[in-house]
């Protein structure tokens, strides 16, 4: 066993070794483990490299948010599957797993020469380039181009699991089993409705499997949470589903779901399908899914080492696995301190907490002090040392808004925290709008459109006690909207360390090395809608992070526009589920060349299970306009990209780049590396400034989702119809 | 996918068994050859195509195979009603208020 690993800590069965491999060198790690934690139990954090400079890259987070830490995976023949995400996958005895994009191996990648080069590749640096002889485009750069980008490599052999699918239809479906998801379904179930449980993890729990420390109706969380699922389990009404992600949610509360059956067995049982695509029309939906916790920008933000804070007190707490010895918090926000003092207990010397903040709460700075850990107020961060781990960490005094005198501080690993975001995709799948809460700095749901209820940290309630009370109100009323009684249970909690604070609104996506120098470029290019200059000029959205940070903060500072907006949502889809998952039959049945990770909304057409009703067709279908969520997979990207909606915009982006198309090149990244040392504090403090003080008069005319008019059809109807 | 309540059959059904039939309520003009060629354009091709509340004519094509007019919000893409090819046009403010 490792010195990483703490004995007798974490949810994880410690007397069960599990054997996996990765990269070839065979590791131990224990049942219950992530392929992730496992790793960090071994103390490898170089995970992979970044898409197009091959930068090193570790493990960010601990949840389906990953964008870093992607693998390849095997299990024998037409069983290897590319972008796995190493934070979702359980180990499994046997497991097979291997780096992607790098060559010839993780640790030292000739692909990186172009992290060097990169201040000579600026926005669009391809197709500017590269345009003469027109002929070499297609046969020598594109081919040399694509070959450095990109990450997994696409399998070529047949698929040889099959997928099934099944219909359900229920009382109340509860999206998300965190604290408020339990208290819903606990209440609804009580009700007698019949209920769904759905969540994406291994383990149902959310937060309080990482807060072992809350004590809820005088018992320690985790035995209250075992009581709680014991009674859910007891209730014939009531279905519990780990593992399964809701990936959509469509019209009249119809939610698909996508559930993992033996992704996690050593063995799986002869013929059992691999997942289960559901389609679940509910009647009341109840969505509890929970808050992101938002990065901070600082030059370097990407190295090994680096990660979120709650992703730190996740390892720690639930996997019992501590990410460094020398841990460094960067923060803006009280819970990072938790996760400091959690670690410090835990035996490990966090060097330092610096919170940009000038004050926080005293009792925070004593018990940092009583714990011997240094603690920085008022300060920022502007880098990050080490090559293939961090090493140090370069704070700043704010001076005036600017960064100050530097200081190096030695540390094996940073830990960073820039606030809290609901988690609001499926909502924004329903045509829900959001609406910007300015005391919470953060986008709350607004007008609803179905029979849907939101509870707890996806309402901005942080606290795990909120998230309590308010799940077990969405579930009780759910319950009394299908006609029955329903009553809330009360849950008395103690300890609750979760902030209802909240603190700055600094975001930027780091899994493809954006720089603000990008969203410079964009907008040199007269791209002032926030939403094509995510798309057009930054890898934002691209991937598997697509949606799952919320970017608006940067991208609007950086334009200048209200940081609000009527009919800002969230990008559809958070979590990227395989295609298969919605084929009825086996995928090689249908002669579906091999399975592969894809976002559907990117909008590849594969013939294996294209949706029965193509969009084109609803669309010109007598002139019947469909909004954007009808066909059930959520096929096409007219409405997601936002640029197809006005030919203009095309035009002008033709005009302008060259090129419009989504291709591997095309995302593999259009402008330098991330420069934000000089821009970095610029755009702190505009992200700070109140949204709507920067020339807000403009009309947030980005918003393309409500659908235009038609022209008319022209079809005849009989005089008796009149 | 929607669920839409056939008048006919009496059921909420899948959005897949029906047909879009263009808008509801356009009467055949009784003698076609009177009109001018802008009213028979008119006729033919002018559709009112709101954004909001809309009449229009589905047909169970799948079922009862029947056309049946319907009331449909197009904004939100929701049904508000659904009555038989010869029953009136319902009275919008009243769906509306029971919709918002």
């Amino acid at each position: 066993m490792t010195s990483y690993r703490l004995q007798g800590r974490g949810r994880v069965d410690h007397g069960k070794p599990v054997n996996f491999t990765f990269d070839g060198k065979t590791y131990q790690g224990l049942a219950g483990d992530t392929l992730a934690s496992a790793l960090l139990a071994n103390g490898v954090h170089l995970m992979g490299r970044s898409f197009k400079y091959h930068r090193p890259r570790g493990v960010v987070s601990a949840g389906s948010d990953e964008p870093n830490a992607l693998m390849g995976t095997r299990r024998g023949p037409g069983r290897f599957e590319p972008n796995t995400r190493a934070t979702i996958q359980e180990i499994r005895e046997g497991l097979e797993a291997a780096s992607q994009n790098r060559w010839p191996s993780l640790a030292f990648d000739m692909g990186a020469i172009n992290d060097n080069l990169g201040s000579l590749f600026s926005a669009g640096f391809y197709y500017k380039t590269f345009m003469w002889p027109r002929a070499f485009w297609d046969r020598v750069y594109e081919p040399v181009i694509r070959n450095a980008a990109g990450l997994g490599v696409s399998p070529t052999e047949p698929d040889a699991d099959s997928y099934a699918s099944r219909f359900a239809h229920v009382d109340v479906l509860v999206v998300g089993a965190g604290p408020a998801g339990l208290a819903a379904a606990l209440a609804a179930g009580r009700s007698g409705a019949s209920v769904m449980l759905v969540d994406e993890n291994a383990e149902v729990g959310g937060t309080l499997l990482s807060e072992p420390t809350v004590v809820i109706d005088g018992q320690p969380a985790w035995d209250w949470l075992a009581a709680t699922v014991a009674e859910l389990d007891g209730l014939a009404n009531v279905q519990v589903m780990p593992r399964t992600t809701a990936i959509g949610y469509y019209h009249q509360n119809l939610v698909g779901l996508a559930q993992r059956l033996t992704d996690h067995l050593a063995a799986p049982p002869e013929g059992a399908p691999r997942e289960r695509m559901w389609k679940v029309r509910a009647k009341e939906v109840v969505l509890a899914q929970g808050a992101l916790e938002k990065p901070l920008v600082f030059d370097g933000n990407d190295r090994p080492g680096v990660m979120l804070a709650s992703a730190a007190q996740t390892y720690l707490n639930r996997y019992g696995v501590k990410v460094g010895d020398r841990p460094a918090i960067v923060t803006a926000h009280d819970s990072a301190w938790h996760a400091a003092f959690d670690l410090a207990g835990a035996g490990a010397k966090p060097v330092v907490i610096v919170d940009m903040r000038a004050s926080v709460d005293p009792a925070l700075t004593d018990r940092a002090h009583a714990l011997g850990i240094e603690a920085l107020l008022g300060r920022t961060v502007t880098g990050t040392a080490g090559r293939l781990r961090v090493t140090s960490l370069r704070v700043n005094r704010m001076e005036g808004g600017k960064a100050g005198e530097p200081r190096d501080i030695g540390c094996d690993a940073v830990l960073m925290c820039g606030g809290w975001t609901p988690c609001l995709h499926l909502f924004s799948h329903t045509q829900g709008k959001l609406a910007w809460d300015e005391a919470l700095q953060v986008y709350l749901p607004g007008r609803k459109t179905e029979a849907v209820q939101i509870a707890g940290a996806g309402r901005g309630l942080w606290s795990i006690a909120a998230s309590l009370g308010d799940g077990a109100n969405a579930g009780a009323a759910a319950a009394r909207d299908v006609g029955l009684e329903a009553e809330a249970p009360a849950f008395g909690v103690a300890a609750d360390r979760k902030p209802d604070v909240l603190g700055r609104h600094v975001v930027l996506e780091v899994d493809e090395g954006l720089g603000l120098g990008r969203v410079a470029v964009g907008q040199e290019r007269r791209f002032t809608m926030k939403r094509y200059v995510k798309y057009c000029y930054t890898t934002l959205y691209s991937k598997c992070a697509s949606g799952s940070r919320p970017t608006a903060g940067i991208v609007t500072a950086s334009i200048h526009g209200p940081v609000s907006g009527a009919g800002s949502r969230m990008r559809h889809r958070q979590a990227p589920v395989r295609r298969q998952a919605g084929a009825v039959q086996s995928a090689s049945a249908r002669g579906c060349p091999a399975r592969s990770e894809v976002r559907p909304s990117v909008g590849r057409s594969s013939a294996c299970c294209r949706p029965s009703r193509s969009r084109s067709r609803c669309m010109g279908h007598h002139g019947r306009r469909l909004p954007p969520r009808t066909s059930f997979l959520n096929w096409p990207t007219e409405y997601d990209i936002g640029v197809m909606t006005s030919m203009s915009k095309i035009e002008s982006l033709r005009g302008e780049v060259g090129l419009c198309q989504r291709s591997t090149t095309w995302r593999s990244g259009l402008g330098s590396r991330p420069r934000p040392s000089a821009g970095f504090s610029t755009a702190m403090r505009r992200s700070a400034d109140p949204p709507g003080t920067r020339s807000s008069a403009r009309s947030p005319s980005w918003d393309m989702f409500p659908p235009r008019p038609l022209a008319p059809c022209g079809r005849t109807a009989p005089a008796w119809s009149a | 996918m929607l669920l839409i309540h056939c008048p006919y059959c009496e059921q909420d059904l899948p959005e897949l068994e029906f047909a879009y039939a263009g808008e509801a309520h356009i009467a055949r003009p009784a003698d076609p050859s009177k009109l001018t060629d802008e009213e028979w354009r008119d006729f033919l091709f002018i559709r009112t195509n709101p954004k909001g509340v809309h009449f229009e004519r589905w047909r169970h094509v799948n079922g009862c195979a029947r056309f049946f007019n319907a009331v449909r919000e197009t904004v939100g893409d929701k049904f508000l009603a659904t009555y038989r090819a010869d029953e009136p046009r319902p009275d919008i403010s009243s769906l509306t208020g029971d919709a918002k």
